[in-house]
C-alpha cells in the first residue's frame, strides 16, 4: 500500500519540480496535504528505502508539520542521518530546539550526527550544551570531536571562546579539531567584517606549538585579514622560522599593491640565497614592475642560482624596462646565465624587445647576431623578414644558414622569389641545403604553393646540377602534375646526382599519380638499391586515401609480384591492413605461414577483418581462428578476440 | 643544534618532536635550510591512497621517479579479485609493485619497507610523509582531501574533484586554510595539444568565440548490484564511506574502465557517471579555453535522451558550452567567427593547418605550461606555487559536471550564480548541491 503511496508522492514531487519551466522562479511549495503524505510514510512501517526517500523529499518541501515526525527518527540508527538531512533545511527554530533537546537523550552514532547537524544550522544557542559535552567525562571522543567541529561551524564569539579554552583542555588527538574549529571561527569573523576577532584567533594559532600547517595557515589568515597585511608579511620575511618565512612569501602571491612589492624587495638583501630565490619567484608571479630594479641588481651579479631566478622573474613580470638589462646580460661569460637571459628576452612582450632584437641583427659580433636570429624566430617577428633575407646573403656562412632557417619558419610564399634568387646565387652545398629547407618549409605550410611550379621548372633548365638537386626536392614538396612531369624528366638526366635527386623526389611523392612511374622504375631499374627504393615508394603510395579499394588491391598485387625482401613484405602488410576487402584478407593470410613476417601478417589480418566483419562474418571468423592459433602477441590476440565477438 | 648545520631530515625530526609525533612536516628543501642545494637523497616522500585502476597507474609512474620515495600504500582492498577480478589492483599487489621497482633500482633480490594500511586515519599518521596520491572513488575525494590537508600533506588527487559542489567548495577551503599544494588529476592540461587549442581560442586566432562543444556522455544511475558476501579482508564499510548503506558486489566496487555500466563510476551513489568522469577532462579544457576558470555559467538548459546531448551551459558573455560532439573533429571544439579548433587525445584539428603550427607571440596570452602533470605537482611541492590544475580550477571544472548532472536529473532549465555558488531561487536544485553523509563522516 505504501509502495504505491510513495510512488505517488515521488510523482507529485517531480511535478512540482518540472512544473516550473522558466528561469528565476521559485519552485511552488508543497501543500500541507502533500507534506502530510510524506510524513505518513515515515510514520508507517514502510521499507527503510521508502522512508529515506520521504526524508529526502521533506528536505526540499518540509514544513513545521514534518519536524516532530522527523525528530522521532533521530534515535533510529538506520534512519537518523536521513531524518537529520530532512530536518536541516527546514527554516524553523523548532528544529534547533529539537536538536538541542536530543543532545541530552541520544548516544552513539545518532548523537554524533545530531551534533553535526547543529553545526550545519549554526545554532548559537547550542554553544552551552556543546561545551557541556566537552566537559563530560563519559562523553565519547567521537562526540567531543563532533562538538569541536560544530562549534567551529557555529562560529560565534562564544563558540570561539569555548574552542580557545579547549586548546589547553583537549587531548593531543583532539587538537586538530580544536584548531580547525578556530580556523572556521576566524574565517567567519573575517567574512562578517570583524577583523580584529579573526586576527586574534590567527595570532593565537600561529603561536601554538602546533603542526606546521596550522602555523602556516594561521599566518596566511592573519596576513590576508589584516588591513595592513603586508606589514605582517614583512615582519615574517625576517623570520628564522622557515615555516613562517615561506608561508609569508607564499601568501604574498595573494596580495596586491606596491607596498607588498616593496616589502619583498626590501627583504631580499638580508636573506640567504635559497630564501632569496623563493622571494624572487614570488615577485615574478606577482607581476609588479616595481620589483624590477631590485631584480636587475640581483640578475647582474651574485650567486648563479639567484641570478638565474631573477632573470626568469624579469620575463614573468613582462615589462619593457627589463629589455636593456636582458640584452646586457646576453653577453655574460657564463653560458647558463646568457641562456637564461635569451630565454627571458624571447618571452618579454612588447615592441621594445622586438626593436632590441632587430638592432642586434645588425651587430658587428657574429655571436650576437646569431642570438638575435634565434630570438627573431622565438618571438615570431614576421616584421623582421626583410632583415632575415638580407642576413641570408651575409658573408658569414653561419649567419646565412641561421637566417634562412628563420625565413623558413616565419616566411610565406611572398618570400619564395627572393629565396629562388638566392638559390641561383648560392654555390656551396651548405647554402643550397639551407635554402632548400627554407623553400620546403614555406611550401609545406602554404595553401597553394603550385602557383610557383612554373617558376621552379623554368629554373631547372638554367641552373647548375647542385641547384637542380635542391629544386627537385622542393618540386616534390609542392607536388601536382606539372611538378611530376618536371621531376620525371630529370630521372634520365645524364648527371648522376641530378638523376638520384629526381628518383628520391619521386620515392617521396605524396599522391598516387607517381605510382606508374615508380612501378616502372621498380621493375626495370638495373640497380637493386634503386629497385628497392622505388618499390617502397610505390607501396607507400597505396596509403593515398583518394584511391579506390579496387585500385589499392591492384597496386598491392603489383607490389607483391616484385617483393623479395622481408622489409618490403612488412611494409606491404602494414598497407594491406588499411584495405577493407576480402581479397586483401586473403593476401595478408598468405603471409602467415612465413615465421619472419607472421606477426605483421596476423596484425594485418585482424585489421582487415575488423573492417569487413559485418559483410563477411564467416570468412572473418575463420581467419581470426587461424590468427589465434598462429600468434601469442597479446595486442593482436586481444584485438582478434574483439573482432571475433563481432563476427559471432 | 646550530641552524646552519641542520639537514632537512634533522629539521623534520625536530619538527615532529616539537609538535608531536602525529604531525607531518611542511616540505622544506634542504637548500632552504642552508645545506647548500637539494641533495639527490632529499626526495619527496609519498604515500598512495587508493590502488584501483587509476591508483595502480600512479604507483608505477610515481615510484620510478628519482625525486620520489614511496613509503606507504592505503587501500581497503587487500588485493585479489575484489575489484571485479582485477588482480593487479589493491594494497598488497601494489606494495609488491613498489618493492619490485626499488629492488630493481638497488640491484638487490628484494626490497622491504613499504607499509600497508587499510584505515586511512593510520595512513595519514605515517611518519615523514610529504604528499599523498589520492585515487579513490569520487565519493571519497572530499573527505580524503580535507583529512590530508588537515594532516599537512600535499595532494595529487584524481578527477573529478568531488561528488558534490558543496564538497568541492569545502576542499578549496581546506587546502587554502592549511596552505597545501593540490593538483587535480585533469591531466589533459599538461598536454601541449590541449594547451595550444586553448591558446588559439583565448588569443582570438579563431576570431570571436561563438560556441564551444565538449563530447561527454550522460549521468549515472543507482547501483542495482548487491547481496554478495564481503570478501575476507575487504573493509567494505570503509569503502562505502559517506555513501548510503549498501551491500557488497564486485560490480559495485570495481573501478575498471573496461566495464563501464558495471563499475562504481556508473553508480549515482559514488559518481555522477560519464558527465563528471569525462566532463572533468573535456569541460575542464572548455573552461580553460574560454577563460572561465574560477567562474561558471549563469544558465543551464537540459539536453535530451539518455545521453543528455544538447545540454547547454550559457556563460554571462553569452557563449554557450554544449555537451555533445560538435560539427568538426575533436572531443572539445572551440568555434569562432573566423575559424575553429578541435582537440582530443588523438590529435588536434583546425580550420586551417596554419593554426596548428602557429606559435604564440610574446604579446599573446600564454597559458600555464606543464609537459607532465605529475612532474608539475612535484615541482610545486618544492616551489610552493599553485599547480596547473589547482584546487580552485578543479572545483570550477567539477562544478560544471555536477551542474550538468543536476539539470539532467531535474530536466528543467536552471539559473546559477557563479559568484555565490548558488542556484537562483530554486530550493530543490540547491538541495542537490550537497548530499547527506552517512555516519560518522562529516566534512
Amino acid at each position: 500500500m505504501f509502495k504505491s503511496k510513495i510512488k505517488y508522492m515521488l510523482i507529485i514531487a517531480l511535478l512540482l519540480a518540472c512544473g516550473v519551466q522558466t528561469f528565476g522562479q521559485t519552485v511552488v511549495p508543497a501543500t500541507k496535504q502533500e507534506v502530510d503524505k510524506l510524513v505518513a510514510v515515515i510514520k508507517s512501517n514502510a521499507e527503510i528505502k521508502e522512508k529515506m526517500d520521504a526524508c529526502r523529499l521533506l528536505s526540499i518541501v518540509g514544513t513545521k508539520d514534518a519536524i516532530a515526525p522527523l525528530v522521532a527518527l533521530l534515535g533510529d540508527e538506520q534512519l537518523s542521518h536521513m531524518a537529520r538531512y530532512g530536518l536541516e533545511p527546514i527554516p524553523e527554530s523548532a528544529v534547533d530546539d529539537a536538536f538541542r533537546d536530543a543532545l541530552g537523550k541520544l548516544k552513539g552514532r545518532p548523537l554524533v550526527g545530531v551534533i553535526g547537524s547543529i553545526g550545519v544550522r549554526r545554532d548559537a544557542k547550542a554553544v552551552q550544551p556543546l561545551m557541556g559535552i566537552l566537559m563530560q567525562n563519559e562523553a565519547s571522543q567521537e562526540a567531543k570531536s563532533a562538538a569541536l567541529r560544530a562549534l567551529g561551524h557555529i562560529g560565534t564569539m562564544a563558540a570561539a571562546e569555548v574552542l580557545k579554552v579547549s586548546i589547553d583542555q583537549a587531548p593531543a588527538e583532539g587538537l586538530p579539531d580544536v584548531y580547525e574549529g578556530l580556523f572556521r571561527c576566524a574565517e567567519r569573523f573575517a567574512q562578517e567584517g570583524n577583523r580584529d576577532a579573526a586576527i586574534k584567533i590567527y595570532d593565537l594559532l600561529r603561536n601554538q606549538d602546533a603542526s606546521h600547517q596550522v602555523r602556516a595557515g594561521a599566518l596566511r589568515g592573519a596576513i590576508l585579514t589584516s588591513s595592513n597585511g603586508w606589514r605582517v608579511m614583512q615582519q615574517h620575511l625576517r623570520s628564522d622560522d622557515y615555516i613562517l618565512f615561506s608561508a609569508a612569501v607564499q601568501t604574498a602571491q595573494e596580495l596586491t599593491g606596491t607596498g607588498v612589492t616593496k616589502a619583498l624587495t626590501g627583504a631580499l638583501n638580508n636573506l640567504p640565497a635559497d630564501n632569496q630565490i623563493l622571494v624572487i619567484q614570488t615577485l615574478g608571479k606577482r607581476g609588479d614592475a616595481e620589483a624590477l630594479p631590485a631584480l636587475f641588481t640581483l640578475a647582474k651579479s651574485g650567486a648563479k642560482s639567484v641570478r638565474i631566478a631573477a632573470i626568469q622573474s624579469m620575463s614573468e613580470i613582462g615589462d619593457a624596462a627589463a629589455v636593456p638589462v636582458l640584452v646586457e646580460i646576453l653577453n655574460d661569460g657564463d653560458s647558463e646565465i646568457s641562456q637564461a637571459a635569451q630565454e627571458s628576452l624571447a618571452s618579454v612582450p612588447g615592441h621594445q624587445a622586438d626593436q632590441a632584437v632587430t638592432e642586434m641583427i645588425n651587430s658587428r659580433e657574429v655571436s650576437q647576431r646569431l642570438i638575435a636570429l634565434e630570438l627573431v624566430g622565438r618571438r615570431r617577428m614576421t616584421s623582421s623578414i626583410p632583415a632575415l633575407l638580407k642576413a641570408a646573403a651575409d658573408n658569414d656562412q653561419k649567419i646565412r644558414s641561421s637566417a634562412l632557417r628563420k625565413v623558413g619558419e616565419l616566411g610565406s610564399l611572398t618570400e619564395l622569389p627572393a629565396l629562388l634568387d638566392l638559390l641561383e646565387q648560392f654555390k656551396s652545398s651548405q647554402d643550397l641545403e639551407a635554402v632548400k629547407r627554407a623553400l620546403s618549409a614555406i611550401c609545406t605550410k602554404a595553401d597553394n604553393p603550385e602557383i610557383y611550379t612554373t617558376r621552379l621548372t623554368g629554373l631547372l633548365g638554367r641552373v647548375q646540377p647542385m641547384q637542380k638537386v635542391a629544386l627537385l626536392h622542393v618540386l616534390g614538396v609542392i607536388g601536382g602534375a606539372d611538378s611530376l612531369d618536371a621531376v620525371r624528366a630529370e630521372v634520365t638526366n645524364r648527371n648522376e646526382v641530378v638523376r638520384e635527386a629526381a628518383i628520391s623526389a619521386l620515392c617521396s611523392w605524396k599522391t598516387a599519380d607517381a605510382a606508374p612511374h615508380l612501378l616502372a622504375l621498380a621493375k626495370d631499374s638495373p640497380f637493386s638499391s634503386r629497385k628497392t627504393a622505388t618499390l617502397r615508394g610505390y607501396i607507400n603510395l597505396i596509403r593515398d586515401e583518394s584511391l579506390s579499394t579496387v585500385k589499392k588491391l591492384e597496386m598491392c598485387r603489383q607490389a607483391t609480384a616484385l617483393i623479395q625482401r622481408n622489409e618490403e613484405k612488412k611494409l606491404l602488410l602494414g598497407v594491406l591492413g588499411m584495405v577493407p576487402s576480402a581479397e586483401a584478407l586473403s593476401m595478408a593470410m598468405s603471409y602467415m605461414a612465413d615465421p619472419l613476417v607472421r606477426n605483421e601478417a596476423c596484425f594485418a589480418v585482424v585489421a582487415i577483418s575488423d573492417k569487413i566483419v559485418l559483410q563477411n562474418p564467416d570468412m572473418v571468423a575463420e581467419a581470426i581462428g587461424k590468427v589465434l592459433n598462429a600468434t601469442k602477441n597479446r595486442n593482436v590476440t586481444r584485438r582478434a578476440k574483439q573482432v571475433l565477438d563481432k563476427a559471432k | 643544534m646550530k641552524r646552519d648545520s641542520l639537514t632537512r631530515r634533522d629539521f623534520l625530526k625536530k619538527s615532529a618532536i616539537m609538535v608531536g609525533a602525529a604531525t607531518v612536516p611542511y616540505f622544506v628543501p634542504a637548500s632552504a635550510l642552508g645545506a647548500g642545494g637539494v641533495s639527490p637523497s632529499d626526495k619527496i616522500v609519498i604515500g598512495y591512497w587508493g590502488t584501483g585502476s587509476m591508483g595502480s597507474g600512479h604507483v608505477k609512474a610515481f615510484t620510478g621517479r628519482s625525486d620520489v620515495q614511496a613509503v606507504a600504500v592505503c587501500d581497503v582492498n587487500p588485493g585479489g579479485t575484489n575489484y571485479a577480478g582485477n588482480r593487479l589492483a589493491g594494497r598488497e599487489p601494489n606494495i609488491k609493485v613498489i618493492e619490485d621497482i626499488y629492488a630493481k633500482q638497488k640491484g638487490t633480490a628484494s626490497y622491504k619497507g613499504i607499509k600497508g594500511y587499510s584505515d586511512f586515519r593510520e595512513f595519514l599518521q605515517h611518519k615523514g610523509l610529504d604528499a599523498v596520491i589520492i585515487a579513490l572513488p569520487d565519493h571519497w575525494h572530499a573527505l580524503a582531501a580535507v583529512a590530508a590537508a588537515k594532516a599537512g600533506l600535499d595532494m595529487y588527487s584524481e578527477k573529478p574533484m568531488a561528488r558534490t559542489i558543496y564538497e568541492a567548495r569545502e576542499m578549496v577551503k581546506a587546502v587554502r586554510r592549511y596552505s597545501r599544494i593540490f593538483q587535480t588529476g585533469s591531466q589533459q592540461r599538461s598536454d601541449r595539444r590541449f594547451r595550444h587549442a586553448c591558446e588559439l581560442a583565448r588569443n582570438g586566432y579563431i576570431g570571436e568565440l561563438k560556441e564551444v562543444y565538449a563530447k561527454v556522455r550522460g549521468i549515472s544511475r543507482p547501483c542495482p548490484f548487491g547481496g554478495e558476501p564481503v570478501p575476507k579482508g575487504f573493509d567494505f564499510d570503509m569503502w562505502l564511506g559517506s555513501a548510503p548503506e549498501a551491500s557488497y558486489h564486485p560490480k559495485r566496487v570495481s573501478g575498471s574502465y573496461s566495464c563501464f555500466g558495471s563499475a562504481w563510476r556508473s553508480w549515482r551513489e559514488y559518481s555522477a557517471g560519464h558527465m563528471s568522469d569525462w566532463g572533468a577532462h573535456h569541460f575542464d579544457i572548455a573552461q580553460w579555453g574560454m577563460g572561465m576558470d574560477g567562474n561558471g555559467p549563469v544558465e543551464i538548459t537540459p539536453g535530451s535522451g539518455d545521453s543528455a546531448d544538447g545540454l547547454t551551459f550559457r556563460y554571462a558573455n553569452g557563449v554557450p558550452l554544449i555537451k555533445q560532439l560538435g560539427p568538426h573533429e575533436g572531443d572539445v571544439q572551440f568555434i569562432g567567427d573566423k575559424g575553429w579548433v578541435g582537440v582530443s587525445r588523438k590529435g588536434i584539428w583546425a580550420s586551417s593547418d596554419n593554426l596548428l603550427s602557429l606559435k604564440m607571440k610574446p604579446n599573446d596570452e600564454h597559458l600555464y605550461e606543464s609537459m607532465d602533470h605529475r612532474e608539475d605537482f612535484l615541482d610545486c611541492v618544492r616551489s610552493r606555487k599553485r599547480p596547473i590544475c589547482d584546487v580552485e580550477i578543479g572545483c570550477s571544472s567539477v562544478t560544471i559536471c555536477l551542474l550538468g548532472e543536476i539539470v539532467t536529473r531535474l530536466n528543467r532549465p536552471l539559473k546559477w550564480d557563479p559568484k555565490r555558488w548558488r542556484f537562483v531561487n530554486d530550493r530543490e536544485a540547491q538541495g542537490l548541491v550537497k548530499r547527506p553523509m552517512r555516519y560518522p563522516w562529516v566534512l
